[in-house]
């Protein structure tokens, strides 16, 4: 028992003294590592400083070819260049652009926190690679494919930033391929973002949209929505086709209240009347309708007010108040005899100022 | 005879408490050093970029139960109209308050009744009244209700909420201006994350600006203090630690996002528990391994809540009592969790850490002193072993508090005074010898009462929140 009783002390105090360890060897490297930083920060900007920017010596670009595959090196030159002002800024790194050329294999190799960094780097400066740098967009291609959603989305970031909708073209090809899952929110932000020619590349989405899943669909068509594209045509029939998603067709269904498209009219009147088995397209419809006002729409949403489920009802109420003239409104909202149809009514009419 | 079934007795309870206290240890080192690397990864993926700057967010709606409010809740609501965020709405649950919580709400926001309908998805108390306004473009709604407690009040909440995700908090709560930012985060980056807990921290001394820290120091009550160091052990080493495979059973009622529909799925709150949070989670936990269906639960150590801690002692007693009540109820419910492959860690580690470290720890302790009292009566106790055991003991839960005390102070910037740094590493010990025995006894002591007021709301004192 006493040896026993001797080892799990001996067992504690190896535990307690490696905790302890922990502590100090943490609290030592933050503060050397900070040091360093600042240290490291103070001799590279001094190093820049006596650069001509325009021409940026041999010895200094072979310097950072090799020092800049250290992270904490890249980390403190990234301080530097945040620090300097746009012009010299752009000016310095498209001279220096092929020393990322160069330690590209060795970011290729590291680890994917690290390749993040890189990526960053390069989606923050696009001049680096715009020109004639396609090892590095083959490179940020590839990157869209990997595990990390941080540096796919730095990665089609840099893509966006390139202005190119080919690359982007490559990119969702090979993430649609390989079924990468990356937030359909974050694409279409990210397409939000894209710096060319907006037409060249709606047109490039719109012929590639039939072969890509639900995700890159569903991101699409909401950039279209968003951006105002007009590809009425085809997603009419995405949102008439049998064998298509939901949410797909849902994304179709709220485009249309971007973009107007008046032979989809009949096709919202289906979908608004079909609350009992498609509820999520009757509800989305009932809000869309309000952008195609005529009789047969006010027709078609004052049955909606009577729908049996709560977002279809709501949603009816709401466009059916915005398109009925404001004098008319207490009309119509007598005229109901459905208690709950009056009563989203009545709500619809005080969020728009009136009186409930 | 009769002393050699002591002795035998006493041996293999001392053989159980010797292997109790290294699996605790061991679960306490682990946590701490798997939660303090964490924390650094993160920090280190946030220096090195890897995270999501989006303007693009997902829809929130914040409830916040209140009852009996009037101290706080208009500061906590101007708190929550700081945050750094796209799209979000306020929804205050007023639970019968007999103060002037709705009055004070009405005031100061210009709230006016609406006649709103809204999807009764979820059974609650009667709804007396709506009201609504809104500021610097944000949705504030006040529901009025019957009481039925902070359950029922959520339920109530989602039923009138807008937006696909809600962020359940309490009222005497403010959250960071980032920190909803944060939370929303995980779900841009899987859509299979269904709910998300953040860190609380007390708020006692600390004073905070448009959602931005000011001031940061200790607070004087030293039994505040001590549940400081308390609270970032918890959720800084244990949550972290079981984050790491889905396996956390509960988000904290102050400060959790949860995706509205599969808590519609799962019906909700539970309105006969005391321990909502808790059962909510678990539920869900079930309800997803049931159906298939592929989720995950996070903890977020970035995204941070600022609550009160109870500085009266009988406070706090009352707050671990409900808390400790609310812990057995859901493990008798959810009993199905213990040794259940078909939950793999969750079962295996999750369960059984509540269940033996912190559902009985209580009676093992109790068992523990009988057992050394006895010991020490038939002098059976090896006395130099057993205070050098306890010395070793009470060190090493110092230097684990202390390492995630101090890891969470650099991680997030604040400044210590060295007079807090001494105060903290003496309260330490305090809180081991000290706040321990008296949580322990108000475990033990936890179901005396509880029949007559368990619909009833937890009321401690406020004080007024800085923000």
């Amino acid at each position: 028992m006493n040896s026993l009783a001797e080892n799990i002390l001996y067992i504690y105090l190896i535990v307690f003294n490696s905790m302890l360890i922990f502590d100090l060897v943490s609290i030592v490297y933050r503060k050397i590592s900070d040091k360093n930083m600042v240290e490291m920060t103070k001799s590279i900007e001094k190093e820049i400083r006596s650069e001509d920017l325009n021409s940026p010596s041999k010895l200094h670009i072979k310097k950072l070819s090799k020092n800049l595959k250290k992270i904490g090196y890249f980390i403190a030159f990234t301080r530097v260049i945040d620090n300097m002002d746009e012009r010299h800024r752009k000016i310095y790194l498209t001279n220096i652009k092929m020393v990322f050329v160069k330690i590209l294999p060795h970011f290729q190799k590291e680890e994917v926190i690290r390749q993040t960094y890189f990526i960053n780097f390069l989606a923050q400066h696009p001049y680096i690679y715009e020109m004639k740098m396609e090892q590095l967009v083959t490179y940020m291609i590839q990157c869209t494919t990997k595990d990390s959603v941080y540096l796919r989305e730095n990665a089609l970031s840099a893509l966006y930033m390139t202005g190119n909708p080919n690359y982007i073209k490559e990119a969702f090809y090979q993430m649609n391929y390989l079924n990468i899952k990356h937030h359909h929110k974050l694409i279409t932000d990210g397409l939000m973002k894209f710096r060319g020619d907006t037409e060249k590349l709606a047109d490039m989405l719109m012929q590639e949209l039939g072969n890509y899943g639900e995700n890159y669909k569903v991101a699409c068509i909401n950039y279209f929505g968003y951006k105002k594209i007009d590809c009425t045509e085809y997603l009419y029939k995405v949102l008439t086709s049998k064998i298509e998603y939901k949410e797909v067709k849902i994304a179709c269904i709220r485009y249309f209240s971007h973009v107007l498209y008046e032979p989809v009219v009949d096709t919202l009147y289906e979908l608004i009347k079909d609350d009992n088995n498609n509820w999520e397209y009757s509800a989305v419809a009932a809000t869309t309708l309000k952008k195609y006002p005529n009789r047969e729409t006010t027709s078609a949403l004052k049955d909606a007010i009577r729908s049996h489920n709560w977002y279809v009802r709501n949603n009816a109420a709401a466009s059916l108040i915005e398109l009925t003239k404001k004098d008319k409104i207490k009309d119509l909202i007598t005229s109901v005899d459905d208690k709950y149809a009056k009563e989203a009514l009545s709500y619809q009419l005080h969020l728009l100022g009136g009186e409930a | 005879m009769a002393l050699e079934i002591v002795k035998l007795c006493l041996k293999y309870i001392s053989y159980f408490f010797i292997l109790y206290m290294l699996f605790y240890s061991t679960f306490l080192f682990i946590s701490s050093i798997i939660g303090s690397i964490t924390l650094f990864k993160n920090r280190y993926k946030d220096t090195m970029h890897n995270n999501i700057e989006h303007d693009y967010y997902i829809p929130v709606s914040i409830l916040v139960p209140a009852y009996n409010e009037e101290k706080v809740i208009c500061s906590s609501v101007k708190s929550l109209l700081s945050l750094d965020y796209k799209l979000y709405e306020i929804i205050v649950i007023n639970d019968g308050s007999s103060d002037k919580t709705l009055e004070c709400l009405i005031d100061e926001y210009s709230l006016i009744k609406v006649n709103k309908p809204y999807n009764r998805q979820l059974s609650t108390k009667n709804v007396r009244g709506i009201y609504e306004g809104e500021q610097k473009g944000i949705r504030i709604t006040v529901i009025d209700k019957e009481n039925g407690g902070k359950s029922d009040s959520l339920n109530a909440g989602i039923n009138v909420s807008k937006f696909p995700y809600f962020l359940a908090m309490d009222a005497d709560s403010a959250l960071q201006k980032d920190s909803l930012e944060l939370l929303v985060r995980p779900i841009l980056e899987d859509e299979n994350v269904v709910a998300c807990g953040g860190f609380i921290r007390l708020s006692n001394a600390v004073e905070l600006r448009d959602g931005v820290v000011q001031r940061y120091e200790l607070p004087k009550n030293m039994l505040a203090s001590m549940q400081v160091l308390e609270y970032d052990r918890s959720f800084l080493a244990s949550r972290i630690m079981l984050d790491q495979y889905n396996g956390n059973l509960i988000i904290s009622g102050a400060f959790g996002l949860f995706q509205k529909e599969l808590v519609l799925a799962c019906n909700g709150y539970d309105i006969n528990t005391v321990g909502e949070d808790f059962e909510l989670v678990s539920k869900m936990h079930v309800f997803c391994k049931k159906n298939d269906i592929d989720y995950s639960i996070r903890y977020i150590p970035e995204a941070i809540c600022w609550t009160q801690a109870p500085e009266k002692l009988g406070d706090l007693i009352k707050q671990r009592k409900r808390w400790y009540i609310g812990l057995v109820q859901c493990m008798i419910k959810y009993r199905e969790l213990f040794c259940n492959y078909h939950y793999g860690f969750l079962s295996f580690i999750s369960y059984f850490y509540y269940l033996f470290f912190e559902l009985l720890s209580p009676f093992i302790e109790v068992i523990g002193n009988i057992t050394t009292i006895v010991a020490l009566c038939f002098g059976l106790l090896n006395v130099p072993f057993m205070i050098l055991f306890y010395i070793l003991y009470t060190l090493f839960g110092c230097v684990m508090t202390l390492t995630t005390f101090f890891a969470r102070i650099y991680l997030a910037n604040n400044k210590l005074s060295f007079i807090d740094i001494l105060r903290a590493i003496y309260l330490c010990i305090f809180e081991i010898v000290f706040l321990r025995f008296i949580l322990m006894v108000s475990r033990l002591t936890s179901f005396i009462g509880y029949k007559n007021k368990r619909m009833k709301w937890e009321k401690l004192d406020r004080t007024e929140l800085k923000v």
